[in-house]
């Protein structure tokens, strides 16, 4: 996805004028924060994080020749937050209550989709959940999550803007989502309402069919 | 009450095949492989619809809007960078690791270096310091002076000394002329190579480390 004149506004900023770049943030500053905000779970973090892609996006633009646009700048984003997590990792400050934000304005968490006619504190509570639940994975896991099933990218666009190897982001993502799957139908009974029914709704258990045996289970303690 | 199923082991791996088959990523053959087993195995099926869950939750999660815009003020505008320092250390540390295999080659084909290993016995012994041993014993350095009868009007002059074919005193460590080669000289010194492949590698892990870090800085502006 690229907007109009994308191409323009690209060669116009490479030769210094920064109202074209500054269209160039407009466009993509929303997908940037997204991501940012999804991968270290904070508000300010991840303004810190969107401020200093754009600011090394303007200083090396001019390193970008061919490509989308998109995938380098959240290519740029994911190794910012994977340098932030790793500081956060070695010096430790907050808590974990400071990881699920407070919103900072009305209309911070938008519907997706307008056949989903969420209440604004239900959205507020599913994207408060779904955060809960990304903590949980590694880093890697968590981007391979994000990039796949949240932000909708392709394996192989997926594994460029992670800068990783196709075989290493599928085995990040297959286990992501195992701690995923875990963490939520584990803590089933701690699930707010909303988010048992989202899931519930998508569970389609397939019943066999009769007559089929079950597969021998060698069953370890 | 958690929920915990009894460890088992499926001929399917578990969760990375089923990943793989919720998003159409296999083979033809592993995935009938596949499909067979979830048609017999309820606690893969229950994985797989979970895991179908959780990715369908995901996809419904709400976009988040950002607090303000990050459009950069004139300010606030960073001048531009240089060059990568990436793109240079590499070319630089390739260019001093075939230096340093330059050095290893030629210092190993030194003559003086192979030399080296056949003489080193006898030139180690040479390195000490030198003693002094007395010739076998049939012959006198300098034999005492006797007095014997001397021959009328000789006297005490009549010394006797080691004629001529008794050898000098040697000294050991030194290399007697019939001892040191065809050429006559010495061995040449050859300490200067091993000095030269020790710095060489020295720099060459200096210039690797730099390099990596450098990489690890700009690899997502590469």
């Amino acid at each position: 996805m690229s907007i109009p004149d994308e191409e323009a506004l690209i060669r116009a900023a490479k030769g210094g004028d920064h109202d074209a770049f500054n269209q160039l943030v407009l466009a993509y500053q929303d997908q940037v924060y997204a991501l940012a905000y999804r991968l270290l779970g904070n508000g300010e973090s991840a303004a810190d994080a969107t401020q200093e892609t754009f600011l090394s996006a303007f200083q090396y633009l001019h390193r970008f020749h061919k490509g989308s646009l998109r995938a380098w700048l959240l290519r740029i984003t994911t190794n910012q937050c994977y340098d932030m997590l790793r500081r956060r990792q070695s010096h430790p400050t907050a808590s974990l209550d400071a990881v699920f934000t407070q919103p900072e304005s009305p209309d911070v968490y938008r519907r997706r989709t307008t056949n989903n006619p969420e209440t604004y504190a239900e959205r507020r509570e599913l994207i408060t959940e779904i955060q809960r639940g990304l903590q949980t994975l590694s880093p890697g896991q968590r981007v391979a999550v994000v990039l796949c099933d949240v932000e909708g990218f392709s394996y192989r666009e997926a594994a460029k803007v992670a800068d990783i190897s196709l075989g290493t982001l599928k085995s990040r993502l297959s286990r992501g989502r195992g701690r995923l799957r875990e963490y939520f139908f584990d803590h089933w009974e701690l699930l707010p309402a909303s988010l048992r029914f989202i899931l519930r709704d998508s569970l389609d258990e397939q019943v066999p069919p009769a007559g089929q045996p079950e597969e021998q289970i060698d069953e370890t303690t | 009450m958690k929920q915990r199923e009894p460890s088992r082991r499926c001929s399917i791996r578990v969760p990375g095949e089923l990943s793989r088959y919720l998003d159409h990523d296999l083979s033809p053959r592993r995935w009938r492989r596949v499909e067979r087993h979830l048609q017999s195995c309820s606690y893969c099926r229950k994985q797989l619809a979970q895991m179908r869950a959780v990715r369908s939750l995901l996809r419904r999660a709400p976009d988040v809007q950002p607090p303000r815009d990050f459009t950069l003020s004139a300010e606030a505008v960073p001048a531009r960078a240089g060059k990568l320092w990436y793109p240079r250390l590499r070319a630089a540390t390739t260019v001093l690791a075939v230096l340093v295999l330059a050095i290893f080659a030629l210092g190993l084909s030194q003559p003086a270096r192979i030399g080296l290993v056949t003489l080193a016995p006898r030139a180690v012994a040479a390195t000490p310091t030198p003693r002094v041993t007395s010739p076998p014993a049939s012959v006198a350095v300098a034999p005492a002076i006797t007095r014997r009868p001397a021959p009328t009007g000789v006297g005490i002059l009549a010394t006797p000394y080691p004629g001529p074919s008794t050898p000098p005193a040697r000294i050991e460590g030194t290399v007697s002329p019939a001892e040191a080669g065809p050429s006559g000289a010495p061995p040449a010194p050859f300490h200067l190579w091993p000095v030269l492949e020790v710095v060489g590698l020295s720099l060459l892990g200096v210039m690797v480390g730099l390099t990596w870090l450098a990489y690890r800085q700009e690899r997502h502006l590469l």
